[in-house]
Formats: C-alpha cells, structure tokens, sequence
C-alpha cells in the first residue's frame, strides 16, 4: 500500500480516471486508464509518448457535432500516442454515440495518426456510428474479437500495419477500406455492407473470412498483392474483383454473387482449388490475365463458366465442371468480336480432390 | 391494364411529389458564361436551369431536394476525388441522392446529363446513384456516358421518355427498388438493364438495344410487368429465368442469343 501511495505520489502509475468528460480540445500528455463512462464531446488526442489505456466494460459516448453541416461529426479521439483498448468478451468496450437516436457519422473515428510506437490495440470492443470507425495513417494495429457497426465507414487506413483477427463488420455503410498497407485478415466476417473490403496499394493475406452481403463487391483490390485463402465469399455484388493485382486464390468457397464470381482485369493470378458456385453471370471472368486456373469446382454460373473481355488468349487448366463429360460455358473471341480465345484442358474426371472450405 | 397501372404509379408519384418540392428552394439558372457550379454536399434545397456544371461528387442529403428544369445541361466534371461520403459506384464523380431529385424535361427541352468537356483523360463520371432516395423522378432526359447511368437501391424511381445511352451500365436495380420507366432507350453500352435482389420493375414502351453483353437481366426474384418493350441487338437479348423468356419472346430481336435461361436451381 506504501509502495502503491509512493508510486502515485510519483507520478509513475498512470492516472485512473473514472466518470470522466472531455469537453472541447483536450490532449492526455501522460499515460490515462479509462474505467466506467467517458463522454468526449470535442476532440481529444493522445499525445506522442502517452498510452490511453481502456479497461473492459468501459463505455466512450461521442457527441455529435457537424460543424460545416456535412452530415459528419467531428468529435474523436486522435491517437499520435498509444491506445490501447482491452474488453473481454463478457464486458466488451464500447464506442458509440451518446445522441438519444444514433446515426451512423455522429462521431469521427478512433483516429491513428503517426502512432507506429508498440502498436495499437481494440480487443473485445464494439465501435458504432462513428464516420470512420477505425481510422489509421503511418500506425500499427491489432483489431481482434472487435464488432464494427452502423459505421460510414467500419475501417478505412493508410500507410499502416494491420491485423484483424475475428471481427464482424456489419451493417456499415462501407466496411473496410484501405491503402498503402500491410493487412493480414483472418476468421473474420464482412457482411451487410455497401461494399465489402476494397483496396489499392496493398499487400493483404486473408483466411477463414466470410464476406458476405455486400451490395457492391465483396472484395475489390486493385493494384495490391493479395493471398486469399479459405475465404467464403457469397450473396455479393461480385464476389472477388481484382484490376492490376497479383494473386493466390486458393481454398475459396464463392458462391451466389449476383455477378461474376472472380473478375480479374490485366491481373496476375493462382486460381486453384475454389467452389466457384451459382454465380449470377460468369463463374470467372477475366481481361486479360495471366497465371492459372486449375482444380477448381465451377457449377450453376448463370452465363458463362468463363468469359474473356479481354483482347488476350488464355488458356484454362482441368477443372471440374459438374461431370467427366460436362464441358464449361465460354464466351471469348469466337463470338465476342476483338476478345481472346480461351482454351480448355479436357475436365477432370472427378470433382478436385484437397481441403475444400 | 398494364398501362391503367403504369399511369396510377405515374400519377401517385407525382402526387407525392408536387406535395414534397419545397417551394422556396432557390432558383438559379446557368449560362455558358456563367454556369451554375456544385459539388460536395447540397447545402439547401434548389432548382436549376441552363448550363449546369457538377465538378465532383455531389450528395443530396434527406430533407433537401435537386430539382432541374426544362432544358438543363448538367456537365459532370469526372475526377477521382471524393468530395461527398460514402461513396459509392466508382472513383469517378457521382450525383448521390438521399434525398429528392427532378429532372424536369419536356419533349421541346429534354434536361440532359453528360461528361464535362474540361475532364481530363482517362476519368468519367460514375452517374446517378440512388440510396433510399425519397424521391427520384426523371422526365424527358438523356444521360449519358456514366459508369452505371441510374443506380438504384431501396429506392422508388420513375423514369418518363428517359434516354440512358452509351453508359457501361444503363440502370442497374438492388435491394426492394421499385422502377417505373415509360417510354424511352437504353443503348449503346455493356450491359442495358440488370435487376437483382427483388426490385419491382414496370416498363413500357422501352428499347434495350446494342450492348456487349446483356440487354436485360431479371435475378430470380425480380418482378416484371411490361408492355411494349423492345430487346434487339444485344449479345445476350434477355437472361432471366424460363418463364420469363417465354413471357418476353416477342420483345426479343437480333440479338446474338436471344434468351439464355438462368439454370434452375442452381448447382444444388
């Protein structure tokens, strides 16, 4: 108790604060622990150097403040320092509006800027209404166990390291979005969004995710390296879009998108060993691709199998089309005037063996 | 029947809207000297006429309505910023509309959405997009050359004597929309008309012609009423299910596969 008193004195615990509010510019320079409600109605950042740590069951209320009427609060926390916020699973954190009825944008966003030091962390939170829910630039994150709702925007970063572990984007506007950055995703869900997961510039490897719902694509990537692996992609606008991208797509289930399954423009890819299923139009449509197609499971496409829209050739591997003698739907240069010819190897004799999703 | 229906939706839409255009939203008309400028987030409720320059993403929120009269020539800067939130069909500039937008046309002076000349190469304008729109109604207009000329999602559309020409997409319908189009074209693009989820279309008196891929597209869910709709000179005429093609058989034309069935069933 001596030693606890003395620490205090010193100023080397950091300060607990309970019941707390922060009205108008407020900057925490020392390292903060956050218990019970915090009501932030302005912008409050974490200095460089300081940690804001949250400890579970701990509830942040933002007020709505719209100062150019653009329909976007602004108040956030804006971390240059640390932040890290640990719920559990039974006493979650939870970030949310304090208006009597809550709309997404009522408040900015758990905003990283240059907040590379240790990393940050939301484990076990819930971030709701907010603009931008988790929002980065030049910073390291861990997102795990997290739940991103009623958002405009779930996640959107830049120039940033992160990694999402079983979270649910849901119900967002936008779900995740991001450039510039090192993502790794996995056993995570994306559903119920206009789009799903879209990104440029990025190096992304995502396993055991379920994107689903999502009006527009499920995942867009452009420009970006991408390891896909084991993903269930379904009941999108399109299921996996990739323009100028190099990728390893492999173990996917993609299923039902209402548009094509996979739609890969001038891209370099390893298709192998999806379901591709009941795609609304094409199973895979492709522009001028280059790499693979091979052992994978293609049944119901509304269209086409496969459809080239490019000027290039491409030549399809063996895959398995629903029967030894079942012959896949293709639409290319032979009736499309300008587009390539496709070529396809005899189909397999049996649906592709391997650890299907 | 079909027209006695096509009428009453006509007619309860515009009820509903002479109630809802506010009567004192401003009105500024544009002229090539001095155009009309607007982008970002509409800040009040307007009508516009002339020479109209949109020169990035424009939003109109709920409570406010867009209105362009007879004879507008709205120009859309395309660029790759984003000026509004969210947004959502492309980089390109996008008319977001949340809350009510009029395109006003008649016959003698249709209202004419287009490219802005001064866009710089390689950018175009994403179109018009509907979120849950309060209201969307379009008489006597051309647009043309957007990604997806009219996107609409859980929103109540009517389109009167509307040209949607030469957009990758013309009209693509999502979530519980409702489409009421009488008279007019979608031509010259990727794809015409594409209806997924479980939008409710009413179309007469409509051409859906020369795209590269499909002319129409009904998912499984969709419903069709129509009357004098012409489908020619597409790749794909009509993709939908069976009974659909049947019911359509006599609109379809000169296209290179006039019906392609959806399977049925699916792979299961």
């Amino acid at each position: 108790m001596k030693v606890l008193l003395l620490l205090l004195l010193t100023g080397l615990v950091p300060t607990l604060a309970v019941a707390l509010e922060y009205r108008g510019e407020k900057t925490i320079y020392q390292d903060t622990v956050w218990q019970g409600e915090v009501l932030i109605d302005g912008i409050l950042t974490i200095a460089a150097g300081a940690t804001l740590e949250i400890r579970p069951g701990t509830r942040v209320s933002f007020t709505r403040r719209d100062t150019n009427n653009d329909g976007i609060g602004e108040n956030e926390i804006f971390a240059q320092g640390q932040l890290i916020a640990k719920g559990t699973a039974a006493r979650p954190i939870v970030f949310t509006s304090a208006e009597e009825s809550p709309q997404a944008g009522d408040w900015g966003a758990l905003n990283m800027m240059m907040s590379e030091e240790g990393g940050n962390l939301l484990e076990n939170c819930v971030v709701e209404y907010a603009y931008r829910g988790f929002h980065a630039h030049f910073s390291n994150a861990q997102l795990r166990d997290s739940l991103f709702r009623y958002n405009q925007r779930a996640a959107q970063f830049q120039e940033s390291d992160v990694s999402i572990d079983r979270c649910i984007f849901e119900y967002n506007f936008n779900g995740l979005q991001f450039r510039d950055s090192h993502v790794r995703m996995n056993n995570s869900r994306v559903s119920a969004n206009h789009w799903g997961v879209r990104a440029v510039y990025v190096e992304l490897q995502m396993s055991g995710n379920r994107i689903e719902n999502n009006l527009t694509n499920g995942i867009s990537l452009r420009d970006s390296k991408a390891q896909l692996r084991g993903n269930y992609i379904r009941f999108n606008r399109r299921g996996l879009y990739l323009q100028r991208s190099q990728a390893e797509i492999s173990l996917n289930q993609i299923e039902a998108n209402h548009e094509h399954g996979i739609y890969l423009e001038e891209s370099q890819a390893q298709i192998q060993e999806n379901q591709i299923l009941d795609s609304g139009r094409s199973g895979i449509k492709i522009f001028n691709l280059t790499g693979l197609i091979a052992n994978n499971l293609i049944l119901g496409s509304g269209e086409f199998t496969f459809f080239n829209a490019g000027t290039a050739d491409f030549s399809i591997g063996s895959n398995w089309y629903g029967g030894a003698e079942v012959l896949p739907q293709i639409l290319d240069g032979r009736n499309r005037a300008g587009a390539g010819i496709l070529t396809v190897a005899t189909p397999q004799a049996h649906p592709p063996e391997g650890q299907l999703f | 029947m079909l027209k006695r229906l096509l009428t009453c939706v006509l007619l309860l839409l515009c009820s509903a809207c002479v109630a809802s255009v506010q009567p004192d939203a401003r009105t500024l008309i544009g002229t090539r000297s001095q155009p009309v400028e607007l982008s970002g987030y509409l800040q009040e409720s307007l009508r516009l006429g002339g020479l109209v320059r949109i020169l990035a993403d424009l939003q109109i929120p709920k409570g406010r309505s867009l209105t362009f009269l007879a004879g507008s020539r709205v120009q859309i800067l395309g660029t790759d910023s984003t000026k509004i939130d969210p947004e959502v069909v492309a980089k390109g500039s996008e008319i977001l509309v949340r809350g009510r937008l009029l395109a006003l046309g008649t016959p003698q002076a249709p209202v004419t959405f287009i490219l802005d000349p001064e866009t710089p190469a390689g950018e175009n304008w994403a179109g018009i997009e509907l979120l849950a729109a309060e209201e969307a109604r379009i008489h006597y207009a051309d647009i043309i050359g957007a990604e997806i000329g009219i996107l609409s999602i859980n929103s109540q559309v009517q389109l009167e004597q509307v040209n949607l020409l030469g957009s990758a997409y013309g009209l693509l319908i999502q979530g519980q929309s409702q489409l009421a189009y009488g008279g007019g074209r979608i031509a010259g693009g990727t794809a015409g008309l594409l209806c997924y989820d479980s939008g409710e279309l009413l179309l007469e008196n409509l051409q859906i012609v020369d795209h590269q891929e499909e002319g129409l597209y009904l998912a499984p869910n969709c419903q069709l009423r129509q009357q004098k709709v012409k489908i020619a000179r597409n790749d794909l005429g009509l993709v939908a299910v069976a009974e659909r093609g049947a019911e359509l058989a006599t609109s379809l034309s000169a296209n290179r596969i006039n019906f392609k069935p959806l399977p049925d069933g699916g792979s299961k």
